[in-house]
């Protein structure tokens, strides 16, 4: 209960009756949720309903026609200091002129820091994804597609942020690879206390990754429901895949989009 | 490969030699062609025309880099600058450089700021024009990896939109590189600027065919020189991009 009282308290990011449309074409309505501070919370919804427009409109990328969207309480204009973004496509969002370490310590490096020091935290922080291996001078293409998002995810992490944005990230990846970086996401997470928000339209990688899941249905898209999803902190690709509440949250957040979606006349399916 | 390559040049010198039996006047062998090549070597009127033509081929295309590439970038960063300079740009490089010798001997006479002149205003096209594509090309995505990770301006300037714009820039770079020499070689043949250009005109007043055919030879060795140099530069500049990746 306290832990509840916590997050209302002090929640990392809130989005206020937000809304967006390009021109006539009403994308995002009337959107509020939040999350708290260390929680791991999945924007779920079929694709194309608008989502990476509302990570967009989260990170300060881009302003929300209608509403707001508040980081600890002060409302975003610009992305936060404290915000990183881990992009969908990583062959677009790594620089491909520059060796996977330039590419996790530019940040560091614009931010004023010593190039020895930004490399030694590019070090641990590629450590932490499990690059340690790697050769730091190798180019991000040189990579495979699994650890180039590593390197997205380690540039993220060196940035030291409090709370990481992530747009659909393992959507490029074969299925191993994906089961994989879910399992390094869900472990940062639970082991550096961040906040995280993630993006993606599989129900399954949402219900397996989140503390709460908010459902996106319709047109303009709203959220049909915020889900608890109450798995616990220990996930397991495989025994938690088969718990009866895995199954159960999974049908579940599957009719609230697939039900908002087919609403209107077409409702007399099932 | 090799054997390739060295089969096409044996043809063209085997079509060169049969074009010398056919029209002996006009036409000199090939072998005249390089002993007389051989005994230009030793004067010191081949490398005085070769360092008056690389001077000029130097100033032109430094001039060109210097203007075009900042004038390209800018003008392809907005897209109502592009729009609105487009069919200026399209008229004003069509017009043919040697309309402007006349222009250039009235105002300078046989001299290099009339090769100039006719270099620069036909090598800075290319250069301009793959500059506004470069521009326009930069990818997006890597804007908002600058915003979101807060790298100013000087870092997003040097870190990601100048790497992200140089393949182009390279691109336009080498296909001036060539017509700058051209336009030079064509300057100093035309107008009279001293240079390899001049060279061949003397030796042609002068009825010496396999003199003139000799600094033809040096004209396209020049150019072989250009090419590659700026391939090389390319190369180094680029290790990163697709088609100069290894091991991918």
């Amino acid at each position: 209960m306290t832990q509840v009282d916590q997050r209302i308290a002090a929640p990392a990011l809130e989005a206020a009756a937000l809304g967006h449309h390009y021109g006539e074409h009403h994308v995002l309505k009337d959107i509020s949720f939040e999350v708290g501070t260390g929680e791991f919370v999945c924007i779920v919804g079929p694709s194309g309903v608008g989502k990476t427009t509302l990570l967009r409109c989260l990170s300060g990328l881009q302003d929300p026609s209608v509403g707001s969207v508040r980081f600890r309480g002060a409302q975003v204009a610009g992305p936060p200091r404290e915000l990183a973004l881990v992009f969908q496509d990583y062959s677009r969002s790594l620089l491909p002129w520059a060796s996977v370490l330039d590419n996790v310590s530019l940040p560091l490096r614009a931010g004023g820091m010593r190039k020895r020091a930004a490399g030694e935290a590019a070090r641990a922080a590629l450590g932490e994804v499990g690059l340690g291996g790697a050769d730091p001078s190798a180019y991000p293409w040189q990579l495979s597609g699994g650890m180039q998002q590593r390197v997205a995810i380690a540039r993220a992490l060196a940035y030291q942020p409090s709370i990481v944005l992530m747009d659909e990230p393992f959507a490029s990846v074969d299925a191993q690879t994906r089961a994989d970086l879910e399992d390094l996401v869900r472990r940062l997470q639970v082991d550096l206390g961040l906040t995280v928000l993630l993006v993606t339209h599989d129900i399954d990688e949402a219900v397996y990754l989140a503390d709460r899941i908010v459902a996106l249905a319709g047109s303009p898209a709203g959220v049909a429901e915020v889900v608890t999803v109450g798995l616990g902190p220990e996930r397991d690709q495989l025994d938690t895949k088969l718990l009866p509440r895995f199954a159960e949250l999974r049908a579940h957040v599957y009719r609230l989009i697939r039900g908002a979606r087919t609403s209107g006349p077409v409702t007399t399916e099932e | 490969m090799v054997l390739a390559q060295l089969g096409v040049i044996a043809l063209a010198v085997g079509l060169w030699w049969y074009l010398s039996g056919v029209a002996p006047g006009s036409v000199p062998s090939p072998v005249r062609t390089f002993a007389e090549l051989g005994a230009l070597v030793g004067t010191g009127a081949l490398w005085t025309a070769v360092a008056q033509t690389s001077a000029a081929w130097l100033i032109g295309i430094a001039v060109c880099t210097l203007v075009g590439i900042p004038a390209g970038l800018l003008i392809g960063a907005s897209r109502i600058a592009t729009d609105s300079t487009r069919l200026t740009i399209d008229f004003v490089r069509n017009i043919p450089p040697v309309a402007l010798v006349p222009l250039g001997l009235l105002l300078w006479g046989p001299t290099r700021n009339m090769v100039l002149l006719l270099v620069i205003s036909g090598t800075i096209w290319p250069i301009v024009i793959q500059s506004i594509y470069a521009s326009r090309q930069a990818e997006p995505q890597l804007r908002d990896v600058a915003r979101v990770f807060h790298l100013g301006r000087r870092w997003w300037l040097t870190h990601i939109f100048l790497p992200g714009v140089t393949p182009f820039v390279m691109t336009g770079l080498r296909v001036a590189a060539t017509i700058c020499l051209l336009l030079t070689i064509t300057g100093e043949l035309f107008g009279g600027a001293p240079g390899v250009g001049t060279q061949i005109q003397n030796a042609q007043i002068g009825n010496d065919n396999p003199q003139m055919y000799a600094y033809v030879v040096v004209a396209a060795l020049l150019g072989l020189l250009v090419n590659s140099l700026i391939w090389i530069a390319q190369r180094r500049l680029l290790r990163w991009h697709p088609s100069f990746r290894k091991g991918s």
